[in-house]
Order: C-alpha cells, then structure tokens, then sequence
C-alpha cells in the first residue's frame, strides 16, 4: 500500500463552478520524493493545499486522498487537526508569510511542537536546537529571539526545514519552498532537502517550476498543465526521454542556457550528483 | 560611456529597530562601454539592486560620482534618452488604469518622438506582440506579456542602454527563455546594450558579454564571460559551483 494515494481529485471553483483540477491520480511510497512540475497556473499549488484540505473556502474537491489508507475528505476539521502540521507538514514560498508576524520565530515554533505532541518544554527546545543546528542556523536560541522580518528568507526556510525534523511528519509538502531564494541560498535550501530525505524518512511532495531544482530531488516526476497531469515517471525518464510534448518542452525550453553554461564551465557538471 | 568613481552608499536603519546606518556599497569603480552587456551577479543584500538605482540616477551616491558621457547621470537633461529601466516587478510597473497605448506613450511624449499608430505597433512588434494588445490593460496580460510591454516601453525613447534588474526573476522558466532571446535579439538587431542584474547567473552567463560579481557592497570580481571558468577569487567559484544546472 502507498503511504499517499490520490483518488480522482477533482477542484473546482464553487462560485463560478469552473473546473481547476478536473481528474488527478497519483501516489506517494514512503520516503519517495516526488516533484511537481508546471507552469503558474497549472494546478500545483491547488492540488496541494487540497491534500491537507488547506484551498480557501469558495474552492471545492472531491475524490479520495489517502494516508496510510485513512480517507482524509471524509474527516472533520477537529479530525483533520492532527493530520495537519504533525502528519503531513507544509512548507510555503514565502517563509516571511508562513510565520505569525507579531511573534518572535521561537514562540511560534513551540506553539507549533506543543499542539502536535506532549514533549516537554526543554524537550522541544533541545530538539529544535538540534534541528536548528543541523540545517546551518548556527546560533538556534538568537533566531528563536528574532521576529520573522529580522531573518532573511533562507533562514526563515531553514527554520521550517527544522520544524519538519523535529515532528517527522510521513509526508512534508514543499510548495516553491526555493522559488523566493537567490541562487546561493537556492542552492544550500535544496542540499538541506535532499539531507532531510536521509534522515527522516519522510516523503516529499516537491512544488517546482525550476526543472533544475526538480532533477536534483526527485524520484518522480509528475508534469502538470492547465489542471492535467499530462505526463509521469521517474526523474530520468522524464528529463531523458519525455513522451509528451509539453514534457519535452518544458524540459528543453531552458536547454539552451544550460548548455551555454556547461559550455563556458568547461562541461563539468557542477551541482549534480 | 557611463562611468562609476568611488561610489559608496549607506542607509538608515528604518523601524524601531533602526538607527544605525548600513553601508551598501562601498568605493565602487566600474564603466559600461556602448552596445556592451554587462551582467551585475551576487546574492540577495549584496548591494547590486542599489547599484543598479544609482546607475539609473534615480538615486544619489553619498560619496563619489555616476557620469554619462561626463556628466553627472543624476541630470535628467543628461539622462534623457540614454538609460532605461525594467523591473522585476512588471505588475506594478505599468499604472493599472493606463491601457499599454498609454503605458507606451507616456515616455514618447517625454523624449518628444512621434507616438503615432505606427509607431506603437511598430515597438509592440519588436517585443513580439502586435497592435491588438493596445488597448488591454496590466491585468488582461500575462506575465511574460506585462514584461514585454514593460521592454517595450524602455526601447521606446531609443536608448542606448537598457537596465533590467531582476526583470525575468518572476516568469516561468519557458517564458524566462523567451524573454532572453528577444533582449537578445534587440542587441544583435539594434545593438541595444544592457546591464544585467540579476541572482541567476545562468541567465547572467547566457545573454552578457562581461560579469561582474558583487559581494557585500564591493566587487569582488569582473570577468568576461568566456573566461567564466576562470575566475580568481574563492567567493566567484563558490558562487559558480553553487548554480543548480
């Protein structure tokens, strides 16, 4: 049994009754990564916040989306709490919006460990400590301190990052979690990621339109367009020998500035492996 | 043609917090010569959107001078003309309520150049769009469309020198691509030269001529870009090898 399975996933705008995400299946195995490739506008974002049931009110689903075979649509909002943060943790674009303004970074964070599990309070500190550490925030209890407009977006990142450490969620959701970063801090976020899949076994559902980012990650690769799934496989596959047109246009339309770049380096490949 | 001697900026802390002042950059020297593209790389906060401000004289430097041609870039006589601007932000760059016929017309009155039908369609076509975009407004447009009419705007009072900061940063990648390849083409058809800033030093490595890299409000290192691979400084090779191809 798949530790995620979407059923028939189907969004759609309950006011005007247009249809976001007509018919997605897929499925997600137990410390597998898989990325989620598109264009704005294709659905990416919709079909993940629908798996935590997170889209704003007027947007309605249906379908089965499965945690180790519990159907989550079926579930109320109190049922749906442990669900949300604990088993499955999200991580947005944008750190800076993803943390409460009006509190300092550790403040939230702890409300974060005490609602999803019953450590104690020098417990979750020392965890988080820990966690913090091991993603490259070297001072832990100065970032505690500090209000999310006094951190740059990396660290803010890395600080979610963390969080996911310390509650082991099954599956963590990562929405554009890099788009928002320089390529510097790009590319430290995303060596945290790949870290993070060795040492928690957690899946990753991974949001990208940075096809570079997404060949790094991913196991799998899951094209979407327009709310279709046009195309799936694994990584290689995908970027080797995409089937769909679209695939193969995504893949290539930056082949040019990737190839220039390889060239004037020599042709090492640099940042891959 | 634009010279840069000893420039060196600082800020205010702002908020509550604030106070003390944050040096941005410090004793910079640089030129950008005629029909050249220069890339201005480094990482969020190392002073290069300030730079690229300065350079548009749109903003002072608290010591040292910016020159066009001799004269101070900060002159608007002086600057009519010979710089223009595009930014990451196309959906605020363009008023809400102008159609693109006023966005395009707006800095054709200014440098005083003919805005009839003709031209418009004429300046549309070279960004790869036609006359049926006109009377649109920002909001009708896609994003990679926005950007276009936002070239478009910056090509119309005919400069010689085009400054994008950060300007392709927020399309798809595919739409990234085409972008690049129509600045591209308005340099090998025009000889349009611009200055590149931009954190994507792919992007920077495939349209620029010369890099030039900024570390913490100085420059760490220039280079021209057929010589990537053999940049000095440990900073510049960092930076390259952390590009995610």
């Amino acid at each position: 049994m798949s530790l995620l399975e979407v059923e028939h996933l189907r969004i759609w705008d309950g006011g005007s009754g247009a249809v976001l995400v007509p018919d997605s299946s897929f499925r997600l195995s137990q410390g597998e990564c898989l990325a989620i490739v598109g264009e704005s506008g294709s659905g990416k974002s919709l079909t993940c916040k629908a798996l935590m049931r997170l889209n704003r009110p007027g947007i309605r689903q249906t379908g089965r989306v499965a945690l180790n075979g519990v159907d989550l649509t079926g579930l109320s909002d109190k049922e749906m709490r442990p669900y949300r943060g604990k088993r499955m943790c999200m991580i947005m674009q944008n750190g800076m919006r993803a943390f409460d303004p009006s509190r300092p970074v550790g403040a939230y964070l702890l409300e974060a460990l005490s609602l999803h599990g019953d450590w104690s309070p020098s417990e979750m500190v020392a965890g988080l400590s820990a966690a913090m550490m091991s993603v490259g925030l070297s001072d832990p209890s100065a970032v505690m301190k500090r209000y999310p407009h006094e951190l740059s977006g990396g660290m803010l990142q890395r600080t979610m990052i963390a969080l996911a450490i310390v509650l082991e969620p099954d599956v963590i959701i990562a929405d554009e979690p890099t788009t928002a970063l320089d390529a510097v801090t790009q590319y430290e976020v995303v060596e945290q990621f790949v870290a993070l899949r060795g040492r928690i076994g957690s899946a990753i559902v991974f949001v990208s339109h940075d096809l570079g980012v997404v060949r790094r990650i991913a196991d799998e690769v899951l094209v979407m367009k327009d709310g279709v799934i046009v195309e799936q496989g694994g990584t290689d596959a995908i970027f080797g020998g995409a089937s769909h047109p679209y695939t193969r246009y995504l893949v290539s339309s930056k082949e040019a500035l990737r190839s220039r770049y390889l060239q004037l380096m020599g042709g090492t490949r640099i940042a891959e492996g | 043609m634009l010279k840069v001697e000893g420039v060196s900026k600082s800020y205010r802390g702002n908020g509550w917090l604030g106070g003390e002042r944050r040096q941005v950059l410090r004793r910079i020297h640089m030129e950008w010569n005629k029909g050249e593209s220069l890339g201005i790389i480094g990482e969020s906060g190392s002073g290069k959107s300030t730079l690229g401000r300065l350079l548009l004289g749109i903003e002072k430097p608290d010591e040292g001078r910016v020159t066009w041609g001799g004269r101070p870039i900060t002159d608007r006589r002086a600057r009519r003309g010979t710089i223009s601007a595009v930014f990451q932000d196309y959906t605020s760059s363009i008023h809400p309520f102008y159609t693109v016929r006023q966005a395009l017309l707006e800095p054709l009155k200014l440098v005083g150049g003919p805005g009839d039908a003709r031209k418009l369609a004429e300046l549309l076509r070279q960004v790869g769009l036609d006359e049926s975009y006109l009377d649109k407004f920002p909001h009708e447009l896609s994003g990679g469309e926005a950007q276009r009419v936002c070239i478009a705007r910056a090509v119309s009072s005919n400069p010689q020198c085009m400054l994008l900061d950060e300007a392709i940063s927020s399309l798809d990648g595919s739409v990234q691509m085409q972008v690049l390849e129509l600045l591209k083409g308005l340099k090998e058809t025009y000889g349009m030269g611009y200055i590149f800033i931009t954190h994507d030093i792919m992007a920077a490595a495939y349209l620029c001529d010369r890099i030039m890299i900024v570390r913490n409000g100085e420059i760490e290192e220039t280079v021209e870009t057929s010589q990537l691979r053999h940049v000095k400084t440990d900073y510049a090779k960092a930076l390259l090898r952390k590009v995610i191809v």
